[in-house]
């Protein structure tokens, strides 16, 4: 009690109001540089297999020898389908499972949106582990095209020689499922919704054979002709849908085992040659942001985390001296080592960075930078509403002028009735002199002072308007997030051109909606209020949005810092800064510039974020225009009220 | 007469090397799990050594958890190997384990060594040593720091196992004994012993691990200790024949901290004689059976041997006679317990057919239950409004 | 008055239409909504409910299979309804009429101005305000009624009959008072704890109404013996219906020793899987013994404002019960507004309300990690309860302290304004 009373004591200290704005601040650069000394090897671990079953490359492997003829024979084959039709594939996919004595079973699959279909069929086959009781699998994935659309032609061609391979072994504790999928997310998503019966029978055929639970999943990538292609490197690929993460095990293990039992070196996130010091390092993590923030599916693999199963893409890079058989002795061993596993991957990390194939940084290191960051805009957001609750004659930037005196009152008191006078209980020091030549006498036993009213006077919080504005704009959200999802995927981009437009003139409409209105002119309070939920609500689904997806929060946490410290200003110059600041950190205008500094087609990644929102469920979207747009236009609108003044 | 016979072997304690009279051994795996397929492999070994030695599979009390052999992931079906050469299956057609399964647990392994047992015990999972017994320990499995994991679920504590075995010197179960254990920090595992006669010896110190030896790349798991893997090299190059007169000591001498890679730990102040007296055991007192055969002690006669005979024939008569009387007191004290049981009858509950009733009754039950609820209400309300 | 109807019936209709266009509009709402843990108890839930309609039309006795814990004139009032999977507006609507019914009870209780003034009180900010019909929106439309009204939790029905309870004896009407009261604690046993709150609020209404004072003694044996009847008749119909007397076991055994350690957002059930089974029946006994000392002690300090007390004694249920949801909270937050003029006393106003907030954002979104992501563990979801309770216990001190200045704003007028330290 006597803390809670020393607490309220401090909030009458006039001091207190000017801290708020340099406490943000200050979260914002800790929240920053903590994220930026994260690849200091002081704050990174190097990774290890904590898991004690996977027992990573202790088996010899035997995929050599005779089965390169087989492999050569395959990849014939499957070069020979390139020009077949899809049905065609498929029954010869079929055929080969069924010579090697596998189940087998087709899957076709329709998306319908936009105006634009997607139309394929998946062939998987499952091998039965000889001495295993069928309750959980592994699954094999050679998607038929990879991720830049080329034919993954020794890709698929390994796994029809790993099936083969594979079935003459007696040692497997799960089954095995090889799955030829027709493309790298798409295919693989509609196959694994089925799996789990989380599909939509009208677009996606039901699996007509199943095993147990899935445990984990490979995909190879590995798109060389029939003539073979020796490669440098193993591109490690890990990203799931809405950025989940596969156990850091399993990473781990194929790490391990490629490097350590085979020689051939992984590199992740398209950083081909890293030599380790901090600006790789730093980069690879950014990368991985930028990557995980986006949510999309990267690999054949992605649309398997969502369902918690770990899974990761083995993808081939360079020119060197590995061949074919090299990262199928890869792939057998990450399956022993599968094989071994007792329970679902659990040990190890969910959420990590990583920085190089050997070096990661554990949530608990990482988190506190977005939360600092979500946390400023909390603490902006109480400094507003103290604001609010004072008199309307306080100057828009409070971090710019001294707060008047006695202002910071017991909030109590403020309250407490405009025509009331109210005593203070104790006597103002002679310091506090009265700069208000309205002033009141007050008297507390002995002592009588003279304050100025305006100290004393208190308001009270319109709370209704300013929530159903509030409310208002955010369910606007809506509306882009239908259109850029269910529209026509051809017009996407002139969609997109006309949201730059509306988003950017929107904020100055509103205000001028605003200030013209019915209520003429809309109080400073209440704008005060607006921005105060505003940046409460931003604050809040931040730190929620932090737990789920790390940097999809960060991201956009550091591009809405500015909406913490925009103010109302008399100044046009200041106003019209401001506005230009937030201008270039609108939303979409934040897609336009970031893909042509990533070197994207606008046009291409609207379509695949429909795509997202149709097939993997992918709610960066809605994060985008449910949070992170609506905060930005009220931010922009309290700017654009200096324009009214 | 007598007398002087039955003090017959005591007399010759001092001629004879031990003055035990039977061998028992405990080889206990307290961990399950393919990646732990070394533990259960240490076990095999010993209880293969052991039994080469001469101790009987009725005097062997074998602790499986985990049944490697017919593990789906073992890529050679059947079998348990403790070397990657695999020249020797360990599994072979011979094996009886006592304890499998989830019946490896620390209860059953305090029960087994207190001898704490239900009558219904079969004699293959009881420890039916006394005081003239020799007993080898020997435990292998994940430990720490005073303790021993049994089955990723449990613990043994140092204490625990130092207050069982203070129980069994006080019950006279055992002679002499030799506690052998390898895991991490496994020599703590001993250090609080108190029970006299117990030579104990363990893998690593405090704060140390105990490694395996090597790794069966087809099988793909590590397949035995180091220290286990040691003490087999010493037994089974150096111990070749029940007749070894190979010491403890030179047993302890082979180990070689460079090779075990950890510091293997003794006890010795507990046993009689202290080190010395430990030292000079023959390694066949505990991993091999008694093998003295005693000569007739001459003098005895023929007479004095038949009157021993009606004796004992006599006693057995009693016995028989006393377990008929208690035969017949039985059945009436089983009959007062009959008698009681229908009293408590369970109230049987018939199968049902559960159906859809056809007809509306209970709609309507429910309907007049609701009706009147909003009468008694719509009552109160008229009521009040009066 | 034809006045307020015509408000009113914009504001009901809208309400309505919210909880009928929402599962229209979203037919996977409901089901979602009904499998919540936040929404849903083991006492309320709707699919529990639906279970044991499944066995009483089925004869077999609903509390067999010990999924079914709630009360046994629950079973034919949903035997009536067409099955929600056929037609799963049925019960939609059933349980809109139920809010409105609510909404209604509240509007009553708002009008009744024992909010601010009662016989031996009369608050000095009693012009502070806000309309019966703002109040009655508030419950309306606030997102964890209709959530709650959406998921089909048996809640509502509960929350109906403690605020008929309070409506009829904030208007003094004895019969109907006994009777909501009796189902309230039919349905969920602890509102019993409202009763002496509630019987000083009927005492002072009654006596306010009729301009004069009944008999302490012999209208308190009234009501209680007119209550155990009711209660008694309800039991005795209950076991009628179903055969024995079963259902005291499955229900009301089951609300007092918690056997069911379903997560939900209250406080119990991560302390009683963490407990040893030993500590167990202690810790029951002290978890109960709080639980239900709040309403003593307010009753007789705060004996001038017996609404409040019932107000805050909702509270203390939606916090320290076994099973609460936000059911629970969404009744105990729609009570609070009646008490508006006590408003600019209460100190942690913002501090409460972004709590609460923050806790119906992360809860969720950590019960995801939990259980569905597999990569966060029961004790995030644990925190953020702790969060949501922390919240609204924070509303519940400080507005208790705020009617306790108050009250002595009214009896020391001098004191007015003057900051008052707890010592």
């Amino acid at each position: 009690m006597a803390l809670l009373s020393s607490i309220l004591a401090l909030r009458r200290d006039a001091r207190l109001l000017k801290i708020p704005p340099y406490l943000s601040a200050f979260c914002i650069v800790v929240g920053v540089v903590w994220l930026l000394i994260l690849p200091l090897n002081e704050y990174s671990r190097r990774t290890y297999v904590s898991e004690n079953a996977l027992l990573p490359g202790q088996v010899h492997t035997y995929f050599t020898g005779s089965e390169h003829d087989v492999f050569r024979a395959y990849r014939h084959e499957v070069h020979g389908l390139i020009d077949r039709s899809v049905e065609e594939r498929s029954k010869a996919f079929e055929s080969i499972f069924l010579e090697q004595n596998l189940k087998v079973a087709t899957q076709k699959y329709n998306y319908t949106f936009g105006n634009h279909s997607i139309t394929n069929e998946n062939v998987y086959a499952i091998l039965q582990g000889p001495r295993a009781d069928a309750t959980e699998a592994i699954v094999l994935i050679g998607a038929w095209k990879n991720m830049d659309g080329e034919i993954n032609n020794s890709g698929v061609a390994l796994v029809l020689t790993l099936a083969r391979y594979f079935k003459r072994w007696s040692l497997w504790s799960k089954d095995i499922i090889f799955l030829i999928s027709a493309d790298s997310t798409i295919g693989p998503q509609a196959w694994v919704d089925a799996y789990h019966n989380g599909h939509d029978e009208t677009q996606v055929e039901s699996l007509k054979i199943k095993s147990g639970a899935l445990q984990g999943a490979v995909a190879v990538d590995y798109p060389a002709g029939p003539w073979g292609h020796r490669y440098d490197k193993l591109h490690v690929v890990y990203d799931g849908v809405n950025g989940q993460l596969p156990n850091l095990d399993l990473f781990n293990t194929a790490v391990q085992i490629a490097g350590g039992q085979m020689g051939i070196d992984c590199v992740i996130q398209r950083m081909f040659t890293h030599d380790d010091s901090y600006k790789e390092r730093l980069l690879t993590m950014l990368r991985g942001m930028i990557s995980q923030g986006a949510g999309h599916a990267t690999g054949p693999h992605s649309s398997f985390i969502p369902y918690h199963v770990d899974a990761i893409t083995l993808v081939t890079v360079g020119d060197g001296w590995h061949d074919e058989m090299s990262l199928g002795r890869t792939v057998e061993s990450l399956f022993r080592s599968l094989n071994n596993l007792l329970e679902h991957l659990h040990q190890s990390f969910f959420f990590y960075l990583l920085l190089h194939s050997k070096r990661f940084v554990s949530i608990g290191t990482y988190l506190p930078s977005a939360m600092l960051i979500a946390v400023n805009f909390s603490i902006t957001a109480m400094a507003l509403w103290v604001k609010s609750g004072r008199p309307d004659t306080s100057p828009s930037n409070p971090a710019s002028t001294k707060p008047p005196i006695k202002a910071w009152n017991d909030e109590k008191k403020r309250f407490i009735g405009v025509k009331e006078p109210v005593t203070q209980d104790k006597p103002t020091s002679s310091k506090e002199t009265p700069n208000s030549t309205d002033t009141e006498v007050v008297k507390d036993g002995n002592a009588i002072s003279i304050v100025p009213k305006s100290a004393t006077k208190i308001t009270e919080r319109p709370l209704l308007t300013p929530v159903l504005i509030l409310l208002g704009i955010h369910a606007l959200g809506l509306a882009p997030l239908y259109y850029f999802n269910y529209w026509d995927t051809d017009f996407l981009y002139g969609i997109f051109l006309t949201g730059a437009n509306i988003s950017t003139l929107m904020p100055i409409v509103l205000a001028f909606v605003f200030y013209w209105g019915p209520e003429t002119p809309i109080s400073q309070q209440k704008i005060t209020l607006i921005q105060c939920f505003s940046l409460l609500l931003l604050g809040m689904f931040l730190a929620a949005l932090a737990t789920l997806n790390f940097s999809l929060s960060f991201l956009i946490g550091v591009l809405t810092t500015p909406l913490s410290f925009v103010r109302k200003s008399k100044s046009a110059a200041l106003t019209w800064l401001q506005l230009v600041i937030l201008a270039v950190l609108n939303p979409i205008m934040v897609a336009q510039w970031s893909c042509k500094l990533l070197g994207l087609d606008v046009a291409e990644v609207l379509r695949l974020a429909a795509t997202g929102w149709h097939v993997w469920g992918m709610w960066t979207q809605v994060v985008v225009w449910l949070v992170w747009a609506p905060a930005w236009v009220m931010g922009a609108m309290v700017v654009a009220g200096g324009l009214f003044d | 007469m007598k007398f002087s016979a039955a003090l017959l072997p005591l007399l010759a304690a001092p001629f004879v090397a031990s003055e035990h009279t039977s061998n028992w051994a405990v080889l206990v795996s307290t961990s399950r799990f393919w990646f732990n397929y070394r533990h259960l492999a240490n076990v095999l070994s010993l209880y293969r050594t052991v039994k080469r030695l001469g101790i009987p599979d009725s005097q062997i009390i074998l602790m499986l958890p985990d049944d490697m052999a017919c593990n789906p992931r073992n890529a050679f079906p059947g079998t348990v190997y403790n070397n990657a050469d695999r020249a020797l299956d360990l599994y072979g057609d011979n094996i009886e384990v006592d304890y499998r399964g989830y019946e490896v647990t620390v209860e059953n392994f305090i029960r087994l060594m207190t001898d704490r047992v239900g009558e219904d015990m079969p004699r293959s999972k009881r420890l039916m040593t006394d005081e003239r017994s020799n007993i080898l320990v020997y435990m292998t499995g994940h430990g720490g720091n005073e303790f021993l994991k049994f089955q990723d679920a449990e613990e043994i504590s140092a204490f625990d196992l130092a207050d069982a075995f203070g129980q069994m010197w006080e019950k006279k179960r055992y002679h002499e004994m030799l506690f052998m254990i390898d895991t991490c920090q496994a020599n703590t595992m001993y250090s609080k012993f108190y029970s006299p006669n117990i030579l104990a010896t363990g893998s690593s110190e405090i704060d140390q691990s105990s490694y395996s030896h090597h790794a069966d790349n087809d099988v793909g798991v590590a397949v035995i200790d180091r220290y286990t893997y040691y003490n087999l090299e010493f037994l089974e190059t150096q111990v070749t024949s029940p007749t070894s007169k190979l010491t403890m000591g030179e047993l302890f001498d082979s180990y070689d901290p460079a090779k075990i890679h950890s510091d293997a730990g003794l006890r010795y102040d507990l046993f009689e004689g202290g080190e010395e007296g430990a030292r000079s055991r023959l390694v066949m007192d505990f991993f091999g059976n008694v093998q003295n055969v005693e000569l007739q002690a001459e003098g005895r006669n023929e007479t004095q041997w038949k009157e021993e005979l009606e004796a004992i024939d006599r006693m057995i008569l009693v016995a028989k006679k006393r377990h008929n009387e208690s035969l017949n007191a039985k059945p009436q004290a089983q009959h007062v317990v009959e008698q009681v049981k229908p009293m408590q009858s369970l109230r049987r509950e018939g199968a049902v057919k559960v159906d859809e009733e056809q007809g509306w009754n209970k709609q309507v039950v429910g309907a007049a239950a609701l009706l009147g609820c909003a009468g008694v209400w719509l009552a109160g309300s008229l009521l009040e409004s009066m | 008055m034809p006045a307020t109807i015509k408000q009113k019936l914009p504001v009901f209709a809208a309400a309505a239409a919210i909880r009928l266009i929402l599962p229209t509009v979203f037919p996977a709402l409901p089901d979602l909504l009904s499998g919540r843990v936040e929404v849903s108890t083991p006492v309320t839930s709707f699919k529990r409910l639906q279970e044991g309609v499944f066995l009483y039309t089925h004869n077999v006795s609903p509390y067999d299979g010990g999924v079914y814990h709630q009360a046994p004139l629950l079973l034919p009032l949903f035997s009536l309804l067409p099955s929600p999977s056929t037609t799963p507006l049925a019960a939609i609507l059933l349980y809109t009429l139920v809010d409105l019914l609510s909404a209604q009870a509240l509007f009553q209780i708002a009008g009744s101005g024992q909010n601010v003034v009662t016989r031996l009180f009369t608050s000095s900010r009693k012009d502070l305000r806000w309309s019966s019909l703002a109040i009655a929106a508030g419950f309306l439309f606030n997102p964890f009624t209709v959530v709650t009204c959406i998921a089909r939790s048996t809640s509502a029905f509960n929350n109906l009959f403690i605020l008929t309870a309070i409506a009829k004896a904030s208007q003094g009407a004895s019969t109907t008072f006994i009777l909501s009261m009796a189902f309230a604690t039919y349905l969920s046993m602890h509102p019993i704890l409202l009763f002496p709150p509630l019987l000083v609020l009927l005492y002072d209404a009654r006596a306010l109404k009729r301009h004069s004072m009944p008999n302490v003694w012999s209208f308190t044996i009234a009501h209680t013996v007119g209550l155990a009847v009711a209660i008694g008749a309800l039991l005795s119909a209950s076991a009628f219906m179903t055969g024995s007397w079963d259902f005291l076991a499955a229900t009301y055994r089951v609300r007092l020793l918690l056997p069911d350690l379903t997560p939900n957002v209250g406080l119990w059930w991560y302390f009683f899987i963490e407990m040893f089974d030993s500590f167990r029946e202690f810790f029951l006994g002290v978890f109960w013994l709080h639980a239900a000392s709040y309403m003593p002690g307010l009753t007789i300090r705060l004996h001038k404002q017996p609404l409040f007390v019932a107000c805050t004694l909702t509270g203390v249920f939606a916090i320290f019960t076994p099973y609460p949801s936000i059911a629970d909270a969404a009744l105990y937050l729609s009570l609070v507004p009646l008490f508006r003029h006590l408003f600019p006393l209460m100190r942690y106003t913002f501090l409460a309300s972004a709590a609460i907030l923050y806790a119906s954002v992360l809860g969720p979104a950590f019960y995801h990690l939990w259980v569905y992501a597999g990569s966060g563990n029961a004790n995030f979801f644990y925190a953020i309860t702790l969060v949501w309770s922390l919240g609204l216990s924070i509303i519940l001190g400080d507005s208790m302290y705020a009617a306790l200045r108050d009250e002595l704003d009214v009896e020391r007028p001098e004191l007015r304004g003057k900051d008052v330290r707890r010592i």
